[in-house]
């Protein structure tokens, strides 16, 4: 069969059905000619996402966090949370709704080190996981995981940016909400893309409550934005961890 | 601040470095790209309201982005938009790996792309977007943007193994 260069580049692109993408592969094991024709559209696409990969991980310019966020692009003096216990990041959670969101929004004025270790830290690229939540990231697999891990992982999945991310949740307290969001590994380090407070435990059922800590819609939003085919099965978890979640 | 405003504000934050990549691939240049996302930002919250709850708030800002664009490729006129991309930039004078050839010459060929072309390839294999959502993003059907993407990998394959003559024969 003779396939035409529409046909590679909707190979290449994943863009065929499972039976076309199937007699495509096969075909290449027998043909040289059209392996290489593969080879060197496979080339292109890599090329182009890698020449402008790098973008990702420059710092985020100050003025367009600043009009995102809506706050004034002059520094903003740090704020001291001195009067709460950072002792457990989930401590924090006692001031109840104010997390999520705003919590994203006000992490520019954290200062690290100005607390007992917290579980983020911001920086001038956002929010870097550390301490415990950092090492459950790192660490921890979904299969394994301790019932009564502190921190619990979700899924695993290649994002379309090519970096491996993974879902979390916070075990709840008895004064607080679930916690849950999205880090993506990034330069060495795992970088909190969402962070938000699941529906407060009240208006669920019993049941679910018990079943484990749900993951909060706007998490759930952020991964359908950039989970890139399925999530990782527990073998390509722990593949994925032995290469230190670099790709 | 409404919460809707905020958890909407923090999903555009956390979308940002996305939004910068894909204004360097259509601009070829930084500062260019960053005052492309600006207006981009600007806009998106403007008209927060038009985005619909439930669908992708990645390919709506990319319809944004693409858009205010255009807009600044028609206001400025064709003479000087998408020159060669950062060339007295931070690739030139640095450890010249392979990698960072490619990715100089990768972006050389995207810059002289026409502009649908471009815009194509910068959705597709530069964002990651299926042919479904780009199409969508875009408001063309899937067959406009197969084969406006056919044509510009074939440009740009000419124009990387033209780059890759030149530096052979040291012109």
């Amino acid at each position: 069969m003779k396939y035409s260069d529409d046909d590679l580049m909707a190979y290449v692109d994943g863009e065929l059905d499972a039976e076309s993408a199937a007699a495509i592969a096969a075909a290449l094991a027998l043909d040289a000619a059209l392996a290489d024709r593969v080879a060197r559209q496979r080339e292109l696409r890599r090329a182009v996402h890698a020449a402008f990969e790098p973008v990702l991980a420059e710092p985020m310019p100050q003025r367009l966090l600043a009009s995102a966020r809506g706050t004034p692009a002059a520094p903003v003096r740090a704020r001291r949370w001195s009067g709460f216990e950072w002792g457990a990041m989930t401590a924090s959670l006692a001031l109840g709704a104010v997390l999520g969101a705003v919590f994203l929004h006000q992490a520019q004025d954290l200062v690290p080190g100005t607390g007992p270790a917290a579980d983020w830290v911001a920086d001038e690229t956002g929010l870097r996981a550390r301490g415990a939540l950092a090492l459950a990231l790192t660490q921890q697999l979904a299969a394994t995981q301790a019932p009564d891990a502190p921190v619990k992982v979700g899924s695993s999945f290649v994002a379309t940016t090519g970096e491996y991310c993974r879902s979390f949740t916070f075990a709840p307290t008895a004064a607080t909400a679930h916690l849950g969001g999205l880090a993506c590994r990034r330069s060495g380090a795992w970088r909190l893309l969402a962070v938000a407070e699941a529906d407060r435990p009240g208006g669920a059922p019993e049941q679910y409550r018990q079943a484990g800590a749900p993951v909060p819609a706007p998490v759930l939003r952020a991964i359908e934005d950039r989970i890139q085919g399925n999530a990782l099965d527990a073998d390509a978890e722990r593949a994925a961890r032995q290469r230190g979640w670099e790709r | 601040m409404t919460p809707a405003e905020q958890q909407f504000r923090a999903e555009l934050v956390s979308l940002l470095p996305r939004l910068r990549r894909f204004g360097r691939a259509l601009t070829g240049q930084r500062q260019d790209a960053d005052d492309l996302v600006q207006t981009a930002i600007e806009r998106a919250l403007t008209r927060r309201e038009q985005w619909e709850a439930g669908t992708r708030l990645s390919s709506w800002l990319f319809r944004i982005v693409q858009n205010a664009w255009i807009d600044e490729v028609r206001a400025r006129g064709r003479r000087d938009r998408v020159l060669a991309p950062e060339e007295a930039g931070e690739h030139v004078g640095v450890s010249t790996t392979d990698a960072q050839i490619d990715a100089l010459a990768v972006r050389k060929a995207m810059a002289r792309l026409n502009d649908d072309q471009r815009i194509a390839v910068s959705l597709v294999l530069v964002e990651g977007l299926p042919y479904k959502e780009a199409a969508a993003v875009l408001d063309i059907p899937i067959g406009t943007l197969t084969s406006r993407l056919a044509r510009a990998r074939e440009q740009l394959q000419a124009l990387l193994a033209d780059f890759g003559r030149s530096k052979e024969t040291g012109r």
